[in-house]
């Protein structure tokens, strides 16, 4: 954790993790776990069921009218289907599936680069990048910026591919050129890799290492010089941020024939120290965990993601994830406290917020449940970088506040648009 | 398989560290040189003054607590600030009720009637201080009230001088030493230098912010010097009305409180520069000798006012435009 200089008239700098480290492997489990989104209504015994064979690569879906799906990462048996609902309330089914050791392929995946392959087998790649997006504005999309850094603290994953998988990064622009029709590629790095990003076939642009410059929002910022209006996703103003991560997945699935199903992710262990690893997407924590030799103990914190923006997570048997990039690991002594203080309005959020949010305000409102005169508070504008909670002096949980009131306008509008 | 315990929090997982008592004991240790000062002068009962104010506004603050039946807040410091400015400004001489009754008010009336830390919207020390000095005036006359100290040096309170006697009162006044604390003023009050050595502590920490204290100062000088260019017979140089009275001590430690001052940038400018330019107005032509308290409680209410001062968030759609 970095504390607050001594002079704190200068903004603390939190500083990406710049030392690139290659991947161990993690075997594949003996029992993977997935999770399939579950909008409403109730699985249909007919496309799957305990006891099925599934291989590896295929696509299970939740029933024939829902777009929802997974891809198997294992080769095996379903060994059970439970409901489970995440840390944000979106319910899921949990399908478990017991492997036997061996990879036998799925044929289902046609090599065709289309959006529609895309879309009909990529989002669970690793890197997790949904198409669908791209498929409301399909003629509008002109710009996509590969990004080649992580976006949380701690995390080398994609700055390792980066260094050194650019090769594949260019055949994965060419798939992505096909997919989209876009034109212009930006691949995104952080000044020490600027000569390995050369080779990728894109215009290169390097950011500063500091947080929170490698999140979307900031790299259209401050690359492009385009402003996100309010809402909006970057697609809408035509732009496509995708993970070299992803972009690499996307250029192995279409050579191979084979959807990728191994994750690299960093592992952040208690005392700060990095270890990246390769494991199959389905792989629980402990397994993870068990080969960084990591240790648990009674009030730690497993972290799906970085200390900055990762979910933490109340089990070490839940799975990672396409888009976990990191499992940070954290003693109750270093990680951070919650108060339910008021705000003394000393203005720390206000100063560090990228967006120029007036957080203090917002939060008050969030907190007491004024969600709608939230949004005139520039709620929509917050990129969710967590700076504000992070330099807290009263220790409120700002962040936490934002997505509450993010949440309850969505649920207030949803009941409108339904009751209309 | 051990199954332990974890945590479930929301992002971020880090934080700086920053406390809210952490601050105010810095606010507290910078504090210390100028006090240390008036101690020395005053002696006793100046420390007197002090620790009955402090140890007061701590036991309102535990009162308040416990009738309201809130989450005990004794411990964020933030009354011991509040009691430890209002002894600074009050005279060595000063009765122990008056002491009580200021240390009461400021917390009570000043904080803890309208919910408590963050929530007021005047700084409680001068709610606590204008209070008993509007109501006792004799006790918190600084000519009457350290009659009877001989300090060593010219004991005549400056700005009483000023008023009654015009600017050329304040030709007994040497600069310096008004400025190293030879003068009659408040416990905390009269020592500049130490003052600003607590301030620009305060400021390198970031537990204050320099625009505040730099516009206060500005505002004052720059007012200051408009009267005394207008009339220099009847209004004294911008460099007196700097270091007498609470100027100092409130440009570093009165109007930085950060419930009651601005966020933004350019309100933090306005706000310093309006508590400098009403203290002088106060000054020369109210009828308070001096107005540092009154200017920054007016600035206190229209702080939320001035802070609609602010930049665009980025990605805002502006509808109307």
């Amino acid at each position: 954790m970095i504390k607050k200089p001594f002079f704190g008239l200068k903004k603390p700098e939190l500083k990406y993790s710049m030392e690139t480290l290659p991947f161990e492997d993690i075997p594949t489990p003996r029992e993977a776990t997935v999770f399939l989104k579950n909008p409403n209504g109730k699985l249909r015994e007919e496309l799957f069921k305990v006891g099925d064979e599934v291989k590896t690569g295929q696509k299970l879906m939740f029933s024939s009218d829902s777009p929802e799906y997974i891809i198997s990462p294992v080769t095996g048996k379903i060994s059970s289907i439970f409901s489970y609902t995440d840390a944000f309330g979106t319910p899921y089914y949990g399908i478990k599936i017991e492997s036997n050791g061996s990879d036998d392929w799925d044929d289902q995946f046609a090599g065709e680069a289309t959006l529609e392959t895309a879309i009909d087998f990529l989002e669970f790649a690793p890197g997790k990048y949904s198409f669908r997006k791209l498929s409301d504005t399909p003629d509008k999309i002109d710009t996509i910026i590969i990004n080649g850094m992580d976006i949380d603290l701690g995390i080398t994953v994609n700055q390792e591919i980066v260094k050194t998988n650019s090769s594949k990064i260019k055949e994965g622009i060419d798939s992505l050129k096909k997919i989209t029709g876009a034109s212009n590629f930006i691949l995104v790095v952080p000044e020490t890799l600027s000569k390995e990003a050369g080779s990728a076939g894109a215009t290169v642009k390097t950011i500063p290492a500091t947080f929170p410059n490698a999140l979307p929002a900031m790299i259209i910022k401050d690359v492009l010089d385009k402003v996100t209006p309010a809402g909006k996703k970057p697609e809408d103003i035509g732009i496509a941020v995708i993970s070299a991560e992803n972009t690499v997945a996307i250029a192995e699935a279409f050579a191979t024939g084979k959807i990728p199903v191994i994750k690299a992710l960093s592992v952040v262990g208690k005392d700060g120290k990095v270890t990246n690893v390769k494991a199959r997407i389905g792989t629980p924590i402990s397994d993870i965990l068990a080969k960084c030799n990591i240790v648990l103990e009674e009030n730690d914190r497993i972290i799906l993601g970085g200390a900055m923006l990762g979910t933490a997570t109340y089990s070490k048997d839940l799975p990672i994830e396409p888009n976990t990039d990191a499992i940070t690991v954290q003693s109750e002594s270093e990680s951070a406290q919650v108060s339910d203080y008021p705000c003394i309005s000393c203005g720390e959020c206000v100063r560090i917020c990228p967006m120029k949010i007036q957080v203090n305000l917002l939060c008050r409102l969030a907190e007491f449940g004024f969600y709608e005169d939230a949004e005139s508070y520039d709620l929509y504008s917050c990129i969710e970088c967590g700076l504000c909670a992070y330099v807290c002096t009263a220790k409120r949980p700002l962040l936490q506040y934002i997505k509450l009131a993010k949440h309850e306008l969505e649920l207030i509008k949803l009941s409108e648009a339904i009751n209309e | 398989m051990n199954n332990n315990k974890l945590i479930v929090s929301y992002a971020p997982h880090w934080h700086d560290g920053s406390r809210i008592s952490t601050r105010n004991i810095n606010i507290m240790v910078a504090a210390l040189p100028a006090l240390i000062v008036g101690i020395l002068i005053y002696g006793m009962p100046a420390l007197r003054v002090i620790t009955l104010s402090v140890g007061c506004a701590m036991l309102a603050e535990l009162l308040t607590n416990f009738v309201t039946r809130k989450e005990l807040t004794i411990d964020d410091g933030s009354a011991a600030v509040s009691g430890l400015l209002l002894g600074m400004l009050l005279p060595a001489s000063a009765p122990w009720w008056l002491v009580v009754i200021g240390a009461f008010v400021a917390i009570i009336v000043g904080k803890q009637v309208f919910g408590g830390i963050g929530s007021n919207p005047l700084n409680p020390t001068l709610i606590g201080f204008a209070i008993i000095m509007i109501s006792w005036k004799g006790h918190l006359d600084f000519d009457e009230a350290l009659l009877n100290y001989d300090p060593g040096f010219y004991m005549a309170y400056p700005l009483a001088a000023l008023q009654h006697f015009g600017a050329a009162a304040t030709a007994k006044y040497n600069l310096m030493d008004l400025f190293i604390g030879k003068q009659s003023g408040g416990i905390g009050a009269v020592c500049g230098l130490g003052l600003l050595i607590g301030g620009i502590y305060l400021i390198l920490r970031g537990f204050i912010r320099w625009e505040i204290s730099l516009s206060f100062l500005v505002g004052i000088l720059i007012t200051a010097f408009l009267f005394n260019i207008a009339n220099p017979e009847k209004y004294a140089s911008p460099m007196f009305h700097l270091l007498t009275g609470n100027v100092i001590l409130g440009a570093f430690f009165l109007a930085t409180d950060d419930t009651t001052s601005p966020i933004n940038f350019i309100p933090m400018l306005i706000f310093g520069l309006g508590c400098g330019i009403m203290t002088v107005l106060i000054r020369c032509v109210g009828s308070y000798y001096d107005g540092v308290v009154f200017a920054i409680l007016l600035m206190n209410l229209i702080n939320p006012l001035i802070d609609k001062i602010r930049p665009k968030a980025i990605g805002k759609v502006v509808e109307n435009a």
